[in-house]
């Protein structure tokens, strides 16, 4: 029966195909089953075993009453409207990104990034100096009207929030969509306008569908984000305002109710898995393959004097949203002089905790590189693995579900978890990177997968049939033409553990501080020379991150200059 | 046994049953047509070939060796995609190099072969052009001399001219099968145009809904197709019921006709359908099966007319060089048709 014998073999051969791609994912699933499940497994564990805690049907009435919801109402609608003016503002941006070349171009993508590594306390500082009443805006309307009081006080509203979150969010956009963009095929815009659509029509109708996975991805990202913002919430709102997240830490820290907190991440948990759930079938159906163009195609200088406005508004625009924030904070960190930064090396009264900010700045290096090697090793198996599977929107969805956790419940869950064995890594350098790959790793994920899924199918098949085995085709066709999205993961893991702060203040030893560590160290100790070493540090942040996404963003394999 | 041989090849497509026992072989050095219309399960047979896709039942085997199983990429069968799917993020060089280099050639050995392979494909001055900035044509070279570099055993073609312009179409059809000769390799082509696959091939094998309907060289099987959904799919449209009346005679319904070529003829008394090849018919008078009809299409194709002229049962067509002055619509015409023009066909299910 030599035909039943071949059809069996060619069941086994493609049984096994599945499985080695399947066995890609082993890695990532053992780090999430490790670095994510366990310890939120040991807080739920911790807190519902908690004895001083209330009766479990008065913490259900509690989860699930009104304060809840009203909290719940409030996370979601801040940040759906955050969403909303981000891509909104940073559509136009994405577009002058992807299809216009200027000179500066390479130095502003670098700067862009600054804002997202800036520790939200140092975000909130300069915010509050920008909109508050000793704002320069405040003082110039003083002097032009003849004013006595600041007619201005942005501080403590939805407002200052929302400008906050485009302030964080808006490189997110430009990276994601305008990056996907530079590779679109113009002629396809270009096709639909000699077909009679105006500039209008043929964006609605060709390229707007056609940016949909990035769109989505974008989106997303910025609205989980939003939607677990802390810092700007807790400090730019005050008091009147609280997302789950500041909820969470007010219970866990303020309060010391863990089983209310924990119930509390769960929920969020709950909502950002529901998210991500929608989010990647909606991918799925989104995605079309493509052919990417390289960018010097589909890239030029702005012509006509309209292009060039256009040019000149975004590039402004963005300046002033993010630059304005940053060079207000970058300028009093030198209000003194040179004072605040020979400040930080000095220690006065001889304080064990004096952490000399070279090493801090080591140390957060450091932990940057391993984040991003750890997070391009892991995101890249995922990426591959779940491109192509139609049933992948699971598994994808839960290597979303860190983004959506809480800094704090994570930092919880590792002292809580990483404290004995068969995972005694409390205090060790690796549970940083740990921490941080978990957070990164999405990024690296969100932004290969669609780099993946528009490569067409018959590149693959045509390097098969001319001699290369499955792990050769990936090295030669898929990795260089994904290697734009792999960098620009590589800067976001890069950049997330840089400015990371809340897990890893729980879990760092205090001689081994990053950045952020001894920002926070600076801010909470009284006086304007710690709020002024405060400053330089973060400017001190700011010039290391510039520096690493130069250095990365000129990274490029020989023979893929595109 | 053929050099290679695909036996009873079954594939469904989203439970739609696209290939069903398809069986045919190619010999060593032939250059093999696969034509059928769209949807004919062409395609996905070459990709069955190339290894890309695995049949449901059936076995492919090349130089007697069985490669069902065997992954694409240790086959030594290269695929050349419709969209020569030529690597965007490499020179053309370096795509024309891409199989020597999995093969683990020398460095200078892969040098001396890309070089071999532009100027086999004219393209000398073009091996560190971007690909991306190829026209239609020089992307098929490129894509032709990358496929052809590492020597495969078996060149496949998917619609090899179908992305090009006419001109450029009528050009390439001369120069591939030169090409491929002057190499000698073995190579099956995959079309949908006729014209296509009589230029470029030794053998033509015909499919239809997921079969082998008939092979041959281009010339017998235009002369004798097998069944009318063959003559019709190859442009032969002198198609009419018939009935045979005696061992070379048969009725059709605007006479009795005499026939040369009897060897398909069956038995008096059976019913089939007769083509008249458009080559026989003669507008004259003639002694044997002549005709009358009246004309009702006149068209001007360039180098000859076209006729269109109606008989009882059916219309003949046939082209009429300019030089003799061909009838005007609405002339009845008497002539002739040639009995060995006269071709007897079975008649299919469908």
């Amino acid at each position: 029966m030599p035909d039943n014998i071949d059809h069996e073999s060619q069941i086994t051969s493609r049984n096994s195909q599945l499985l080695t791609r399947n066995s890609l994912l082993a890695l990532p699933l053992l780090f999430l089953l490790l670095f994510y499940f366990y310890p939120l497994g040991e807080i739920f564990r911790v807190s519902l075993t908690w004895d001083a805690g209330p009766a479990p049907d008065a913490l259900l009435a509690r989860l699930f009453g009104p304060a809840t919801l009203r909290t719940l109402g409030f996370t979601a609608g801040q940040a759906l409207l955050s969403t909303a003016l981000t891509l909104l503002l940073g559509l136009p941006g994405a577009y002058v990104v992807a299809r216009y070349d200027f000179p500066g171009k390479r130095l502003l993508n670098a700067l862009t990034t600054v804002p997202f590594v800036l520790p939200t306390v140092v975000v909130a500082a300069a915010f509050t100096a920008v909109l508050g009443p000793r704002s320069p805006l405040n003082q110039m309307l003083m002097n032009a009207f003849d004013l006595a009081h600041p007619p201005l006080d942005l501080r403590y509203t939805l407002g200052a929030i929302l400008l906050a979150h485009v302030f964080y969010n808006y490189t997110l956009v430009l990276r994601i969509v305008g990056g996907f963009w530079a590779n679109l095929d113009p002629h396809l815009e270009q096709a639909a306008r000699t077909l009679g659509a105006s500039p209008w029509r043929a964006f609605v109708d060709v390229t707007l569908p056609l940016l949909m996975p990035a769109l989505a991805a974008a989106a997303l990202l910025v609205f989980i984000f939003c939607f677990t913002s802390f810092g700007v919430i807790l400090i730019l709102g005050g008091p009147r305002f609280a997302t789950l997240e500041v909820a969470i830490y007010r219970q866990a820290i303020d309060m010391g109710n863990f089983p209310l907190a924990a119930g509390l991440s769960f929920v969020q948990i709950l909502c950002t898995l529901a998210l991500t759930v929608v989010y990647t079938r909606l991918q799925g159906r989104l995605a079309r393959p493509l052919e990417l163009r390289p960018r010097w195609i589909t890239q030029r200088r702005p012509r006509t004097w309209g292009e060039i406005a256009f040019v000149l508004a975004n590039v402004g625009l963005g300046a002033a949203l993010l630059g304005l924030p940053l060079v207000t904070l970058a300028a009093r960190s030198f209000d003194a002089g040179l004072r605040y930064y020979t400040a930080l090396f000095e220690n006065p009264r001889g304080s064990i905790f004096y952490v000399p900010p070279v090493a801090a700045v080591g140390n957060s290096v450091k932990f940057a590189l391993g984040t991003m090697a750890l997070a391009l090793l892991l995101g890249v198996l995922t990426a591959t693995a779940l491109y192509r599977r139609k049933q992948g929107w699971m598994l994808d969805a839960l290597f979303m579900l860190p983004l959506g956790t809480s800094a704090v419940t994570l930092g919880l869950g590792y002292l809580l978890a990483m404290a004995r064995p068969p995972l005694a890594l409390r205090g060790t350098p690796a549970l940083i990177v740990f921490g941080h790959t978990l957070v990164a790793l999405p990024f690296v994920v969100r932004n290969v997968m669609p780099a993946l899924q528009s490569i067409r199918p018959s590149l693959r098949e045509a390097a098969a049939t001319l001699g290369a085995p499955p792990a050769r085709v990936f090295a030669e066709v898929d990795l260089p033409i994904v290697w734009r999205a792999l960098a620009v993961g590589a800067v976001f893991a890069f950049t997330v553990s840089m400015g990371e702060f809340g897990a890893t203040s729980m879990i760092a030893r205090p001689e081994l501080p990053t950045i952020p560590i001894a920002i926070y160290r600076f801010l909470s100790q009284a006086g304007a020379l710690n709020y002024g070493q405060a400053l330089a540090m973060s400017t001190l942040l700011m010039a290391v991150c510039v520096v690493g996404f130069v250095a990365i963003e000129s990274l490029r394999p020989p023979g893929s200059e595109w | 046994m053929a050099f290679l041989e695909l036996t009873d090849i079954h594939k469904t497509y989203e439970d739609a049953p696209l290939l069903c026992g398809a069986t045919f072989g190619v010999e060593r050095g032939e250059i093999a047509c696969l034509l059928g219309p769209s949807g004919s399960g062409k395609t996905t047979l070459l990709r069955i070939i190339a290894g890309l896709e695995a049949p449901e039942r059936g076995r492919v085997s090349i130089e007697g060796a069985d490669v069902t199983t065997l992954p694409a990429h240790r086959r030594g069968v290269v695929l050349m995609f419709q969209d020569y799917a030529l690597f965007p993020h490499r020179t053309v060089a370096q795509n024309i190099a891409f199989g020597l280099r999995m093969r683990r050639r020398s460095r200078a050995a892969i040098a001396a072969r890309v070089a071999e392979m532009l100027a086999l494909t004219g393209l000398e001055d073009f091996a560190d052009r971007d690909v991306n900035l190829l026209s239609g044509g020089e992307r098929q070279r490129v894509a032709l001399a990358r496929s052809l570099a590492p020597q495969p055993r078996l060149l496949l073609l998917d619609e090899p001219l179908g992305a090009l312009d006419r001109n450029l179409r009528e050009r390439l059809l001369e120069e591939l099968p030169v090409i491929l000769r002057r190499v000698g390799v073995t190579a099956i082509t995959v079309t949908h145009d006729q014209e296509e696959a009589f230029a470029l091939s030794d053998r033509v094998i015909l499919l239809n809904a997921g079969r082998v309907v008939q092979t041959g060289c281009p010339e017998t099987l235009y002369d004798r197709p097998h069944d009318t959904w063959v003559a019709r799919f190859l442009g032969l449209e002198n198609l009419f019921p018939a009935r045979v009346r005696h061992p070379q005679q048969v009725e059709a319904a605007f006479g009795v006709l005499d026939m040369a070529d009897t060897t398909a003829l069956p038995e008096p008394g059976a019913d089939g359908q007769l083509l008249i090849h458009p080559w026989g018919i003669h507008l004259e008078a003639g002694t044997v099966n002549s005709f009358t009809a009246q004309v009702t299409q006149r068209a001007f194709h360039g180098s000859y007319f076209r006729l269109t002229l109606a008989v009882d049962g059916g219309t003949l067509h046939l082209d009429v060089a300019p030089g003799q002055t061909p009838p005007a619509p609405g002339e009845t015409v008497r002539g002739w048709i040639d009995p060995t023009a006269l071709r007897w066909l079975e008649v299919n299910q469908k």
